[in-house]
């Protein structure tokens, strides 16, 4: 069973306008990809300047690697890596110095460092840049070098704030494999971003904050297989025979019809696959003409919509 | 030791200041410097008639005081500016974050930043040292006052080097980013800048004190009284700026620590009251036993050790949200009240406030006592004078409990506070009034201690004046007692909310 290694309670960020983060219970076990979704302003980069130790929640507690990260600070630090959004590294030092510096702080054995240095300048593509100063890379150069500075050590969570902000589109092809790669090292990553599809390739779960509060934390497949144990399927019958379908489906407990006309129909159903052999076998021996019955999945990006469709009637996020 | 000699910022700090274009500047500056001085002081050795046998002792002589100056210039004012410089820039470049996130100890940080930025300027520092006592010594000056001056020297720098440290660890992003008038970041907070024109300032004030002695010998062995003893003064400075750097090194240790703690630890506090009695007893402890009267002589030690007992307690208070979050996790921790209340008790910043005026209290009480002070008159100054303090704690605490975070609370509770010293006070002293005067805390001490009145026989202390100092104290107390019952409440209130809604849903279930 893989054990919890980000654990918040109640965690809570109020500024006097506003409570940024209210009443979070957050927890991510081992090799847990989380994709952290939200409108702008729900609070996502306070949940991960918390969850880094930068902020001081203003109550709650927050549990890094079993520590209370209150406690055991520096411990927590070692076990963390964040690349903030916005962020200027040491311009004074050279590319290849400034991962020897991070190497060194997070004691990587120094025979290693030389050569874990190279990896990771390669890996994020800037082999070729060892020698430049920071101070002279652009935005997403820059933002790749942050991605290194992670690399080099061996921090087993990593919390990434909008990391493909500011990036091309190569930039971010990129970016997506170094960070598959550090999900296949079994490393538990928390990244927040806007780009949904990206988040979809290689996310093992999905976070949803609005106005502050975590609404909905599953794991991906379970998602879009349907919110909260539903799945919704679409049926094709093999002739127009609304009423024959609506009296089928009315004598099943699990089953209802979301929309549809003609020979086209969606129904919501309790369960998954299992629910869909059950509603083909019950729907055929009720006399409809199944010629399709196909789940569909919901891509996050409807998810997104769907869950914070409330704030935006509510005048967005705060 | 290990750990400190192998410190990742020192490395961090040598890849970035070594360069070999840098040292070339660095050392190119500094040795055509060295060399002017030697060339100057042999033009002036031949004008004034040719270097004889005697020639090389005064050409030594003649380029000691600016090979003096050069080395405080180097450890003072440069090796003060270049640590604060990398705090504050790091913020102006918005790199903070990630220095704040390093998984190191405040200490290690400390010292990586204090060797780290000084990796050129401390090397010169011990080599012009080095020189400048083989100048010494070859100007006929004896070991020991060399050894005297160069410890006076470097202690005063690692004071000077370790305060500039402890200031800018308080520089904050606003300030980081003022900018000169050429546009470029002042990389400078108000506190440094202060050290750093001390430490400039400082430099002609020690040649002219210097010049006053016929020679370096002369100023070396100068001694002063301390407690029964006759010590040189500068070996009594340098162990004393010694001393302090290694309180401000801590001082900087526990700002750059990975969590917001006060500058002083509550252990700390109390010692550094007590040592800083002991020092000012010693300097003026043969005054007061040879005076004829010892209690004038004492009020002085008397008066400065308020201010610091007030500036550690100040140091070493709790931020208000450390206590909030403290009464919260008693609450939590199901402890019995009794128990929380002493917890509460303890970790408060009265009681910490009430630790140092014990100290205060025991040491001048034990010293009126030795010097045989007059009792009734050191009564009515003790008195008026804990009452004095007694006020200024509880003044404090209510401040620092509205001190929350985003909150503007405090600043009128300050104001309150203020307008009750300053009303009465100036009132008082417009109207040539001691009975207004005496109506708020300060003006009270300060009407028992001045002129004609301090050790008067007949102390100015009448009991409607006594009877205000006494019902401000209480309402002032009072204030305290509220904010901390309101917190208590919530605290107990937020932990029984949840276990209440957890009964009530366990009994609806059973229903």
């Amino acid at each position: 069973m893989p054990r919890t290694v980000i654990e918040t309670r109640r965690l809570r960020k109020r500024y006097p306008a506003v409570t940024a983060v209210d009443d979070v219970d957050l927890k991510v076990e081992e090799g847990e990809v989380l994709g952290l979704v939200g409108p702008n302003g729900a609070g996502k980069t306070t949940l991960l300047k918390m969850l880094s130790t930068l902020l001081e929640p203003t109550s709650g507690s927050i549990e890094i690697m079993g520590m209370d990260a209150r406690k055991h600070p520096i411990a927590a630090r070692r076990a963390l890596g964040y690349l903030p959004d916005f962020f200027n590294l040491y311009g004074d030092l050279k590319l290849w110095e400034m991962l020897w510096f991070f190497a060194d702080v997070y004691e990587i054995p120094e025979e290693d460092i030389e050569r874990r240095v190279a990896e990771a300048l390669e890996l994020v593509g800037l082999t070729a840049k060892r020698d430049d100063f920071a101070r002279n890379l652009s935005r997403g150069m820059a933002q790749r070098l942050g991605v290194a500075t992670l690399l080099v050590r061996d921090s087993p969570i990593l919390l990434l704030d909008e990391p493909a902000s500011g990036l091309d589109p190569k930039a971010r092809i990129g970016l997506r494999e170094v960070l598959k790669k550090l999900a296949a090292e079994g490393r538990t990553i928390i990244i927040s971003s806007h780009i949904l599809t990206e988040l979809e390739d290689f996310c093992t779960h999905i976070a949803v904050m609005g106005r502050g509060k975590l609404e909905l934390h599953d794991g991906v497949a379970s998602i879009q297989s349907g919110l909260c144990g539903k799945t919704v399927v679409k049926l094709g019958m093999l002739e127009k025979n609304a009423a024959i379908l609506t009296k089928a489906v009315a004598k099943l407990d699990y089953a209802k019809i979301v929309s549809g006309s003609g020979t086209a129909f969606k129904i919501e159903i309790d369960g998954g696959a299992d629910a869909i052999a059950k509603l083909n076998k019950d729907l055929v021996s009720a006399g409809v003409g199944v010629v399709m019955l196909l789940e569909e999945k919901s891509s996050l990006e409807d998810i997104f919509m769907d869950v914070t469709a409330a704030f935006d009637e509510d005048g967005g996020g705060a | 030791m290990r750990a400190l000699l192998r410190n990742p910022l020192t490395r961090r700090y040598g890849f970035s200041l070594l360069r070999r274009w840098n040292l070339i500047a660095t050392l190119g500056i500094y040795f055509s410097l060295l060399a002017t001085i030697n060339f100057l002081s042999l033009l002036y050795v031949f004008r004034l008639g040719g270097v004889s046998s005697l020639g090389v002792p005064l050409i030594a002589e003649t380029a000691l005081p600016w090979i003096a100056g050069l080395a405080v210039l180097i450890l003072w004012a440069m090796a003060s500016n270049a640590p604060s410089a990398v705090l504050t820039n790091q913020y102006a470049t918005g790199a903070r974050m990630f220095f704040d996130l390093l998984p190191l100890s405040g200490k290690r940080k400390a010292w990586g930043l204090l060797i780290g930025a000084n990796l050129l300027y401390y090397p010169l520092a011990i080599l012009t040292l080095f020189i400048g006592t083989q100048y010494a010594l070859i100007a006929g000056v004896k070991l020991a006052s060399v050894l005297t001056l160069l410890f006076l020297v470097i202690g005063l720098g690692a004071f000077l080097n370790t305060m500039s440290l402890l200031a800018s660890t308080s520089a904050s992003a606003r300030m980081a980013q003022m900018k000169t008038s050429k546009g470029k970041s002042a990389n400078v907070s108000p506190g440094v800048a202060m050290i750093l024109v001390a430490s400039l300032v400082g430099l002609p004030a020690m040649l002219a004190v210097a010049s006053s002695f016929e020679n370096a010998d002369a100023a070396a062995e100068y001694a002063v009284p301390f407690f029964a003893w006759n010590v040189p003064l500068l070996l009594l400075l340098a162990v004393i700026a010694f001393v302090l750097a290694c309180w401000c090194f801590a001082g900087a240790a526990r700002q750059l620590g990975p969590l917001p703690v006060p500058l002083f630890s509550r252990f700390g506090a109390v010692w550094f009251l007590v040592l800083s009695e002991f020092v000012a007893l010693g300097f003026f402890w043969k005054g007061m036993v040879e005076q004829r009267h010892p209690e004038q002589y004492a009020a002085m030690p008397f008066l400065l050790s308020i201010a610091a007992a007030f500036l550690v307690g100040v140091g070493g208070s709790r931020r208000s949200r450390d206590i909030y979050e403290a009464i919260h996790a008693g609450a939590a921790s199901g402890k019995t009240p009794v128990r929380r209340v002493m917890d509460i008790v303890l970790e408060s910043n009265s009681a910490l406030f009430a630790c140092l005026i014990a100290v205060w209290l025991a040491f001048n009480a034990l010293v009126f006592i030795c010097i045989g002070a007059p009792p009734l008159k050191s009564f009515a100054l003790f008195a008026s004078t804990l009452l004095f303090m007694a006020w200024s704690a509880l003044a404090w605490e209510l401040f620092n409990l509205f001190k929350v975070e985003y909150s503007h609370k405090h600043y009128v509770v300050g104001f309150g506070i203020a307008l009750y010293v300053l009303g009465p006070f100036l009132a008082g002293m417009l109207s040539r009034d001691a009975f207004l005067l005496s109506l708020n805390p300060v003006g009270y001490v300060i009407v028992a201690f001045s002129g004609s009145t301090v050790f008067r026989d007949a102390v100015y202390a009448p009991p409607q004046v006594i009877a205000v100092h006494i019902f401000s104290l209480a309402v002032m107390g009072w204030l305290v007692y509220w904010k901390y019952a309101s917190a208590w409440r919530s605290a107990t209130a937020a932990v029984r909310g949840p276990a209440e809604n957890a009964e009530n849903a366990e009994g609806a279930a059973k229903q």
